[in-house]
């Protein structure tokens, strides 16, 4: 064994960590024959004795009494603590699961009112234009009028208006789209009732030259187009008109002849009678 | 030899998290020794060894599911946490100075045995107060090795399994640390040595 050697293994041997007999024995063969290795060696022996001997005095100590005292009291608090807790947690999640049902339960309602209210504003504004369509004549208002009444969806319950001012607050795009569809499905439903309750009759004016064309020239015959024109145009072929309706439209057959030329005209007016 | 009456740190710990004060009780019994003792050897004040005595408990009453029977013993386990507590104990301290050194050195000594000789006695007390010096200058790293492997007499393992380090680092401190204390006692050794020498030339004079 060299000193490197040895002095690597000192404190080891010091401790008896070394168990190998062989190198304690060459341990010793050289700490007899080098005066350095032997003044570590000593050095080791001298610091180990002197760290047992610390060791040894302090091997009795130990913690005051009154820090298991302590300890017992905090574990019992924290026992009583803990058994507090868990009846507050679950308290507590009684409270959060029974929130989660009311919850839902007004989200399934609200959800309930929204279709609800996507659909009752098409059936009132479909019934609110069915009684009120812009039409030709009172008559015609009238008849519209009775057939739209007795139609079912007009049985169909309204939404309450408070229920149905918050939804078009909450919804107005929704609303305004309810509109809109509502309208187009007045519209449809206003024709299939006239188609189904009411008969058309067209009346139409005798034909009126146009222009300074003969009255011969009817006889060669021509093409009937029928045209759509303002009320006002009833006035320049000298037919009577009623000038508060100068501007609503009114149907029309132009007479075109075989040279492309208007040759006659007559207005039409489309009425509407109840079968029954 | 374990006894049906006398149960391991593991079925005292599962007690005591079932919430049985008794097995607390029986548990801090057979460990805080060895607790108290790294504390104090750590750090060398009575007051910072009971405070972390007792807070090592508290931790192992709060978290004791934590502890992993597969990394080791329960006392490397609750060692770990002393050291833990130490460290950061002692580096909130280390900007002060305690004015009650000189009681706590008193009430550290106080444990020696009264011998039948006063001198050995007093040597004896000498010997154990420089050792105790030289173990408190060390760096920590070094320190802590002093106290596990020499004053608590654990094997290297186990104070590799406490400290969370290599064997092979375990030793090498300890060998540093070893040097260390040699050179530091050494010049109280020569001091003495050379006071020894001025008391002899005294009296030949």
């Amino acid at each position: 064994m060299n000193c490197e050697k040895f002095l690597t293994d000192a404190a080891d041997l010091a401790r008896n960590q070394i168990v190998d007999a062989s190198e304690r024995a060459s341990a010793r063969v050289h700490v007899e024959q080098c005066d350095d290795c032997r003044r570590a060696w000593n050095d080791q022996l001298e610091l180990s004795e002197r760290l047992r001997k610390v060791a040894d005095q302090m091997t009795s100590s130990r913690a005051p009494e009154h820090i298991e005292a302590q300890l017992l009291t905090a574990f019992r608090d924290r026992t009583r603590v803990v058994s507090i807790h868990s009846a507050q947690k679950r308290w507590r999640y009684w409270m959060t699961a029974a929130a989660a049902v009311v919850l839902m339960v007004f989200g399934v309602l609200a959800w309930r009112w929204h279709v609800a209210s996507v659909r009752q504003p098409q059936v009132e504004v479909s019934s609110k234009s069915a009684t009120a369509p812009p039409s030709d004549s009172p008559k015609q208002e009238q008849s519209q009028t009775v057939a739209v009444k007795g139609t079912p969806s007009s049985t169909q319950p309204l939404i309450k208006p408070t229920l149905r001012r918050w939804l078009s607050r909450r919804h107005p795009a929704s609303s305004q789209l309810a509109k809109r569809d509502a309208a187009k499905q007045s519209t449809v439903e206003q024709a299939s009732v006239l188609a189904t309750n009411a008969e058309t009759k067209e009346l139409a004016t005798d034909f009126v030259l146009v222009g300074y064309g003969n009255a011969l020239d009817l006889q060669d015959g021509g093409q009937l187009v029928r045209v759509e024109l303002p009320r006002s145009a009833m006035a320049t072929f000298g037919l009577p008109m009623n000038m508060d309706r100068a501007d609503e439209r009114i149907k029309a057959d132009v007479l075109v002849g075989t040279d492309g030329r208007a040759r006659a005209i007559r207005f039409v007016e489309v009425k509407a009678i109840i079968k029954n | 030899m374990r006894t049906q009456s006398d149960p391991s740190d593991g079925e005292l710990l599962q007690s005591m998290v079932a919430g049985d004060e008794e097995a607390l009780a029986a548990l801090y019994r057979k460990r805080q020794g060895s607790v108290y003792r790294f504390a104090l050897q750590m750090s060398g004040s009575p007051a910072l060894a009971e405070d972390v005595t007792q807070e090592v408990f508290m931790a192992l009453m709060r978290d004791g599911t934590s502890y992993d029977s597969a990394r080791g013993p329960l006392n490397w386990f609750l060692l770990g946490i002393a050291r833990n507590l130490v460290r950061q104990r002692l580096g909130r301290e280390r900007f002060y100075t305690s004015l009650a050194d000189d009681q706590e050195d008193q009430s550290i000594v106080s444990g020696l045995q009264t011998v039948n000789d006063p001198l050995d006695e007093l040597a004896r007390t000498e010997t154990i107060e420089v050792v105790r010096k030289a173990v408190f200058s060390l760096p920590l790293p070094y320190r802590e090795v002093v106290v596990l492997c020499e004053l608590q007499e654990l094997s290297y393992a186990e104070a590799a399994g406490i400290l969370g380090c290599a064997i092979g680092t375990v030793r090498s401190r300890l060998h540093r640390a070893r040097a260390l204390l040699i050179e530091k006692m050494r010049p109280a050794q020569e001091e003495n040595s050379t006071a020894d020498g001025v008391k002899a030339a005294r009296c030949f004079a």
